[in-house]
């Protein structure tokens, strides 16, 4: 992992269009501005934990399931 | 061609229905190849089943048969890399991914990520919606009043 040090105010640019802008440091938060072409999906990365944790239980075996889907 | 499903055993299905996830179903990164299966006498729930690992198939619903507000906006770029340009909005369908609990009750429905196909080119991604109040678990009958 390439590691750097920002201060608040400072950016990096990631190839040809992409600026990451440290934008405030508060108690350990930071507040950070991107700019990126529409066409970049940008996630908070426990969003995309999240789906992907539900995704694998949604699979998790009911062998009953047909029988529970009847139910209606 | 034949394959073997998680639910309904084997099954016949025709290739040209096979839709293709360039990028998996999160969690999934490497099924690529996924059917829509129909489920013997019920018009609300289908399979969407991997063709090569028979134990990967999600439970899906569309969406607004259960939450006829859902709202889901899906950017225009996004749409491209599917194969969608303005327009042609009608050869897309959305599914999303149902999370079976003990009973259809206890059963929630991942509202957050739905999964867009595009009919006519069969292609498929899971996309997360951006700025949404929609989580990964919302109650298939949350209309309902309980006991």
């Amino acid at each position: 992992m390439l590691i750097l040090n920002r201060k608040a105010g400072e950016s990096i640019i990631i190839g040809e269009n992409i600026e990451i802008k440290i934008l405030e440091v508060v108690e350990g938060k930071i507040k950070i501005g991107i700019e990126a072409p529409k066409d970049v999906n940008i996630l908070r990365k426990e969003v995309q934990d999240d789906v992907k944790a539900e995704n694998k239980a949604s699979i998790d075996s009911k062998m009953n399931l047909l029988d529970i889907l009847n139910e209606v | 061609m034949q394959i073997e499903t998680k639910y309904l055993g084997q099954v016949d299905i025709i290739e040209e229905n096979i839709k293709n996830f360039e990028m998996g179903i999160l969690g999934f990164e490497d099924e690529h190849e996924f059917v829509l299966l129909e489920i013997p006498n019920n018009n609300h729930f289908r399979f969407l089943q991997s063709i090569h690992t028979s134990y990967i198939a999600f439970l899906v619903v569309n969406p607004w048969d259960f939450f006829e507000d859902y709202d889901v906006e899906i950017p225009d770029e996004e749409l491209k890399r599917l194969g969608i340009f303005p327009n042609q909005e009608h050869q897309m369908t959305i599914y999303n991914i149902v999370t079976l609990g003990d009973t259809l009750k206890e059963s929630t429905v991942n509202l957050l990520a739905p999964v867009l196909i595009n009919l006519k080119d069969k292609k498929g991604k899971q996309f997360i919606l951006n700025d949404t109040v929609y989580t990964t678990k919302h109650k298939l009958f949350s209309q309902e009043i309980g006991e």
